[in-house]
């Protein structure tokens, strides 16, 4: 009981919490989103440079989405646990086993692919969520929420598979992050497989979730037309 | 009235509704008072031929239980212009290939395995011998998976004779999955066995809770005779694995879960042990419900935990 009260009272001491965080989030990717048009602009499409001038904010704005786990996981927000661990873990995946240890994917193109579609949707999405416990969202914000998603979902998908494309040759090289036999447990772990495991993994999940905000914008933005009339 | 149990009727006419969606969907003609649920639905698939019988749940209300396909339409007391609901329970699979698919496929795959395919070791499969361990543990896997065919041959009786297709994919690709990850460690040319007090130790362990799981299987079947619906509580019976049955009340996935402890043990295999947990979180939540509904029906249920004694 006390939980429903919790969501809905944008003074409670969650939601106080939760409007600190997600403005926060929302600096954090925007300063992203800034960092890279600022270089792409200003360098002419040139990708050398692009990591170093947005790495050490990308890495701190998408490691603190852990906490959106412990948030479903509490409570604290209506989503579901299920939902949120495959979003967050495969952002984790590209950017820390990928991003972080191979420098081969920073010239990538999908670098530069990758970086403008998260910052954006994330921008979006924090300030989203900021102004939802607020409720003072405007209907332009839900209508960019549940509409650019068909466009930069796609985009976003295609920079994480092409950096993680180009991350293959020297992980098959260097087999880093792997165990090999023999061993006490008689475990074994092939980081390279491992990656090519993950890309396998997009071909399910990739349509699934389209479609699951496919069908979340209907609902959505469906009813508020309805609403308007 | 005036109507003698005996004194067949004709049914002109029986309204055929979807169930999931409220709306008509068709009429049947030609069905008598002495017509089954199953004749309903052979009727059905008359008019939409991918209806077979087995897709086919029939309703007396749209959200309502399911009929048997043995129930006589009189004594349901439908008449000519009666409504009925139909819901199609999508692509079906008979029973029986379900579980040669589940049962068979992770047996065949890992005797495959064991023989060090080149598709999974290249050249190097072959470098050295076979522990005495990795045979047993083959020895085990088959014995475990043949064991299961058997008892789905013989032993088992199932309330449905199929299942949706779906649950086939999924279900097949737990089980070939693990099965290749598993057989691929405990076959490998590097797998270093334990000690021959450790191997011999689980191998009984594994043995012993196999034939504890089949006695609980054979409870089971005793439990009901065939046909009847009768829901009883179980007990053990002369067989002391059973006695079990006084801790749990679904002693044969504790038993079950004993045997995967007991490969884990005698294989020092990580994957091994993470099979084990797989199945006993999903042998757990089947336990607990299956649990709960016992509670819920028995006023007078014994004091047992689900699937573990004293724990869970």
């Amino acid at each position: 009981m006390s939980n429903k009260t919790k969501i809905s009272d944008p003074s409670s001491a969650g939601n106080v919490y939760l409007i600190f965080y997600n403005v926060f989030l929302t600096l954090g990717w925007l300063i992203v989103l800034i960092q890279t048009t600022h270089h792409l602009i200003y360098e002419g499409g040139n990708l050398k440079g692009l990591w170093e001038s947005t790495s050490s904010v990308l890495m701190i704005a998408q490691t603190l989405a852990v906490l959106e786990i412990v948030h479903a996981a509490v409570g604290l927000v209506p989503s579901s646990v299920i939902m949120v661990v495959p979003q967050v873990f495969s952002r984790l995946m590209v950017l820390w086993p990928v991003l972080y240890t191979f420098k081969g994917t920073h010239t990538s193109l999908g670098l530069p692919l990758l970086l403008v579609a998260w910052s954006v949707t994330e921008v979006i999405r924090y300030s989203f969520y900021f102004l939802n416990i607020l409720k003072q969202v405007p209907h332009i914000l839900t209508f960019l929420r549940y509409t650019l998603f068909i466009v930069l979902y796609p985009v976003g998908v295609t920079g994480e598979l092409l950096c993680v494309y180009a991350a293959f040759p020297d992980a098959a090289r260097t087999r880093v992050y792997s165990i090999t036999f023999p061993n006490a447990l008689n475990f074994s772990f092939d980081f390279y497989y491992a990656l090519i495991i993950f890309v396998l993994l997009y071909i399910p999940c990739f349509p699934m979730l389209y479609m699951h905000m496919f069908a979340l914008r209907h609902k959505v933005l469906g009813n508020t037309q309805k609403k308007r009339e | 009235p005036g109507t003698h149990w005996r004194e067949v009727m004709e049914i002109e006419k029986l309204d055929i509704y979807n169930a999931k969606s409220g709306k008509f969907v068709t009429s049947l003609y030609g069905l008598k008072s002495t017509s089954t649920i199953l004749d309903v639905k052979k009727s059905v698939q008359q008019q939409k031929t991918v209806l077979h019988p087995g897709r086919q749940e029939v309703r007396l209300e749209q959200k309502g239980k399911s009929l048997q396909d043995s129930d006589v339409l009189q004594k349901l007391g439908i008449r000519s212009d009666s409504k009925l609901y139909v819901k199609d329970l999508g692509p079906q699979i008979g029973w029986k290939t379900v579980f040669f698919a589940e049962y068979a496929g992770p047996m065949l795959l890992y005797l495959w395995i064991y023989q060090r395919p080149w598709l999974f070791y290249g050249d190097k499969g072959h470098s050295s011998p076979i522990s005495l361990c990795t045979h047993i543990a083959a020895g085990c896997w088959t014995f475990h998976y043949a064991k299961r065919l058997l008892e789905t041959q013989f032993v088992h009786r199932f309330s449905h004779g199929t299942m949706p297709l779906f649950n086939l994919f999924k279900n097949c690709t737990y089980y070939w999955g693990f099965t290749a990850y598993v057989a691929y460690h405990v076959n490998h040319p590097l797998f270093t066995p334990p000690s021959n007090l450790q191997l011999y130790a689980a191998l009984a362990a594994f043995l012993l809770c196999e034939f504890g799981n089949f006695s609980i299987h054979m409870a089971l079947r005793n439990l009901r005779p065939p046909g009847s619906k009768e829901r009883k509580i179980p007990y053990p019976d002369s067989n002391p694995m059973t006695q079990l049955f006084n801790a749990v009340s679904c002693p044969n996935y504790t038993y079950e879960f004993g045997s995967w402890v007991a490969f884990t043990v005698m294989t020092q295999c990580l994957p091994a042990g993470m099979f084990a947990l797989a199945g006993f979180y999903q042998m757990a939540v089947w336990a607990l419900g299956k649990h709960r509904s016992y509670k819920k029906d028995f006023k007078n249920y014994p004091q047992r935990k689900a699937i573990l004694p004293f724990l869970l």
